[in-house]
């Protein structure tokens, strides 16, 4: 059995997985633990969102024809070939020219991003939901409220 | 069909905020009352804070805004002509499933705008009438707080200790300190101990996608326990289209589609509207006869009219150090009302609070926050995330936006729900005085922002996704040539129906409605329970 046996019913052809792979390496790069968004898998993430709603599916592969065209376009290139700040140049121009499409997969690429344990980890915090663990909160300091009594009554006697 | 045989005495339609408080009232007084709601029972035990996705969720089927939740229960609401997205919930409970449970109460003042300040109506209730169930309410639904708060006469002591400041809260109120304005722990439907059957609040953060612990006071763990028990009814999954009205012109009873899709009656003796100030309105205009050919009750005109949200504009500070904003209820930590009374020299009449707010999860922060500065992708992404990522304070500026006819709820000429019920339309725009008063509370959330040693401060001066607060389309009033209903939230029009929700307000305040929603509806019970004989014959 190989991987993609798990996989579930995928959105995206080979060709626009690559696309998607290289731009998600643009939007979220690599620093220090933290992995960039391609190499970490989220194409894989956005692949399932697609399979569970038509509208994004509609607009995001929209927005992937769009990069690789104005990478054409402008370089006479496909956009996997440019070098990292042609990539950024392209995907700038996309972002103005088709604005509601580019936060959409944005959005979809910080969801993937964010919600990946190996990146909550790095970040220093616990993979985990906020419940039922919840958190510890200090108390805070109440003793200044005795200097907003004595400036007096605030509201308006009716 | 049901016949004469089951009518029931008093049938409400909502089990959120308002008809939760209002079915329970009457229950314990033995009155045989019966509500109907649209959405069902949620379990807490599955609420998406237990789940890995639950960022995510947020985002899909726990939206706040319908359009986007799109849940069978739920309406569509036009709001493309509006700069404000209306929000809400569709399920016992209602709206409460999401709420903040920020818990303020209206100022004494906010009851007699007219007379104080020249502008609006004064209510035909006052603070002082309505403070044994603004007290009632805090009771059954349990309020963390302390008392002794300047900007309001002086409360009952409140059930539980304040929620925690955490350090957040201690930063925010040294700015505030600094310019020596007035602060104050919120007062919040969340409890800080076990009370009445209830858990603490485990300072988990995200109260919007409901709470797991009931220690959020949504009215499916608060009110509505209690009013079964008593013998209250409550129907499910029953999506009311009209009210109906008999030759006498009184109602009598509403037809509504029922979990099979097919359509039910339902008679009662007296009905009460609590679907918010935009359902009931819907409900009220969808609900057309010979006798009432522009909607049921109006022959003011005014349903649907005067609808008011509060403007929201919110200013996120960003601060060296780490604040631990991702940690305690998002909604709460404190408020400020140094800007809340009428002072005509700054530029406009009314005025505004600040609710400080904390912040959420990385996926939240990286999507910009509650401000919706979306942190940039490319090579400075990661330093941006690492700057704001729990590092900032958000003050919500909440204004007083005041009522004006042409802000309006309409049906909408094509748009229905999943049963063919025409889906409201909402039209909005705000005056020159709330942009005014918007634009004094960004300067001064900013100062103080800065004084608590914010290093920078993103603004969004009108944030869309704000429509939390619904009222004004049914107003209170004495006269029935400019109001809806009268001082005990009859309709004029239709003495036996009845609306206790945010409808009624005559004006909005600056600050969140709801303990003011829930202590009008009680009292409105109070008064149905003191007349009984008369009202149910
Ligand atoms: C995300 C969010 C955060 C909020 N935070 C706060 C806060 O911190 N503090 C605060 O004071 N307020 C807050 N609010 C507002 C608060 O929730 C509402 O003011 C309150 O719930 C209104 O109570 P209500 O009874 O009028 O309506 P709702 O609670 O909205 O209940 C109306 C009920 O009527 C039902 N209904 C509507 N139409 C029909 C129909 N045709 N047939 C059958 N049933 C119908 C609905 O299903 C719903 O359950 C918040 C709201 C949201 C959405």
């Amino acid at each position: 059995m190989d991987a993609y046996s798990t996989r579930p019913a995928s959105v995206l052809v080979e060709s626009q997985r690559a696309v998607l792979t290289d731009v998600l390496d643009r939007l979220i790069p690599p620093a220090g633990s933290l992995p960039a968004a391609g190499a970490l898998g989220v194409a894989d993430y956005i692949d399932r969102v697609l399979a569970g709603s038509t509208d994004l599916r509609r607009t995001i592969l929209e927005v992937l024809l769009q990069i690789d065209a104005t990478a054409g376009r402008e370089h006479s290139r496909a956009f996997s070939e440019l070098e990292g700040s042609r990539k950024d140049a392209v995907l700038r121009r996309v972002e103005t020219v088709e604005p509601e499409g580019f936060q959409a997969l944005l959005r979809q690429a910080y969801n993937g991003y964010y919600s990946d344990p190996t990146v909550i980890t790095s970040l220093g915090l616990e993979a985990r939901p906020p419940q039922p663990a919840g958190y510890e909160l200090e108390a805070g300091d109440l003793s200044p409220l005795e200097k907003v009594k004595r400036r007096g009554r605030m509201y308006r006697e009716v | 069909m049901s016949s004469e045989n089951d009518r029931v005495d008093v049938l409400v339609i909502g089990a959120g905020a308002s008809g939760a408080a209002f079915a329970w009232s009457l229950a314990e007084a033995g009155i045989d009352v019966m509500c109907l709601d649209q959405g069902g029972w949620l379990d807490p035990a599955s609420y998406p804070s237990t789940e890995d996705d639950w960022e995510i969720r947020r985002q899909t089927d726990f939206h706040p805004d319908p359009n986007f939740r799109r849940l069978p229960e739920d309406y569509p609401v036009n709001d493309s002509d509006s700069p404000i997205a209306p929000l809400m919930y569709n399920a016992v409970g209602g709206s409460t499933i999401h709420w903040s449970a920020h818990f303020p109460r209206f100022h004494p003042s906010d009851f007699r705008v007219k007379t104080l300040d020249g502008v609006a109506d004064d209510w035909p209730v006052s603070y002082r009438q309505l403070e044994p169930f603004f007290d009632l309410n805090d009771r059954i639904m349990g309020i963390a707080g302390i008392t002794g708060d300047t900007a309001y006469p002086e409360k009952s002591p409140r059930q539980t200790p304040p929620i925690p400041f955490g350090r957040l809260g201690d930063t925010v109120a040294s700015g505030f300190d600094k310019l020596g304005w007035h602060w104050w722990p919120s007062d919040s439907a969340v409890l800080t101990a076990a009370y009445d059957g209830r858990a603490a609040c485990n300072n988990c953060g995200p109260c919007d996608i409901g709470c797991t612990r009931r220690a959020k006071a949504s009215t499916d763990v608060t009110y509505w326990p209690k009013a079964v028990a008593k013998g209250a009814v409550l129907q499910t999954h029953a999506r009311v289209r009209e009210v109906t009205v008999g030759k006498d012109g009184l109602a009598d009873g509403v037809v509504y589609y029922g979990a099979d899709g097919q359509v039910h009656r339902q008679d009662a003796r007296v009905v009460v509207m609590a679907c918010n100030g935009i359902g009931t309105a819907r409900l009220l205009l969808n609900s057309r006869s010979p006798s009432f050919p522009d909607g049921l009750a109006n022959s003011s005109g005014l349903v649907g009219k005067n609808l008011m949200f509060h403007p929201y504009a919110m200013v996120t500070g960003v601060f060296d150090e780490d604040l631990e904003s991702y940690k305690g209820p998002v909604g709460l930590s404190l408020i400020c009302q140094e800007f809340y009374e009428t002072d005509l020299s700054r530029g406009f009449v009314r005025g505004y609070a600040f609710q400080v707010l904390r912040s959420s999860g990385p996926v939240h922060t990286a999507l910009g926050g509650i401000s919706g500065h979306t942190i940039p992708w490319g090579e400075e992404h990661h330093k941006i995330f690492a700057d704001r990522f729990g590092r900032t304070a958000t003050f919500a500026v909440v204004g007083e936006d005041l009522p004006e006819e042409r802000n309006q709820v309409t049906l909408d000429a094509q748009l229905t729900d999943s049963d063919g019920i025409p889906a409201p339309k909402i039209s909005y725009r705000m005056s020159e005085n709330s942009l005014k008063m918007m634009e004094h509370g960004v300067a001064r959330a900013t100062e103080a922002l800065e004084a608590a040693g914010a290093h920078e401060v993103l603004v969004n001066p009108l944030l869309r996704p704000a429509g939390w607060h619904l009222m004004g389309t049914a107003r209170m009033g004495t006269d029935a040539k400019v109001s809806v209903v009268d001082q005990n939230g009859r309709c004029h029009d239709v003495r036996n129906l009845f609306i206790v929700d945010g409808s009624i307000f005559v004006t909005a305040g600056a600050v969140n409605p709801t303990s003011t929603i829930q202590a009008l509806a009680l009292y409105i019970a109070d008064y149905v329970k003191s007349n009984a004989r008369d009202i149910l014959g």
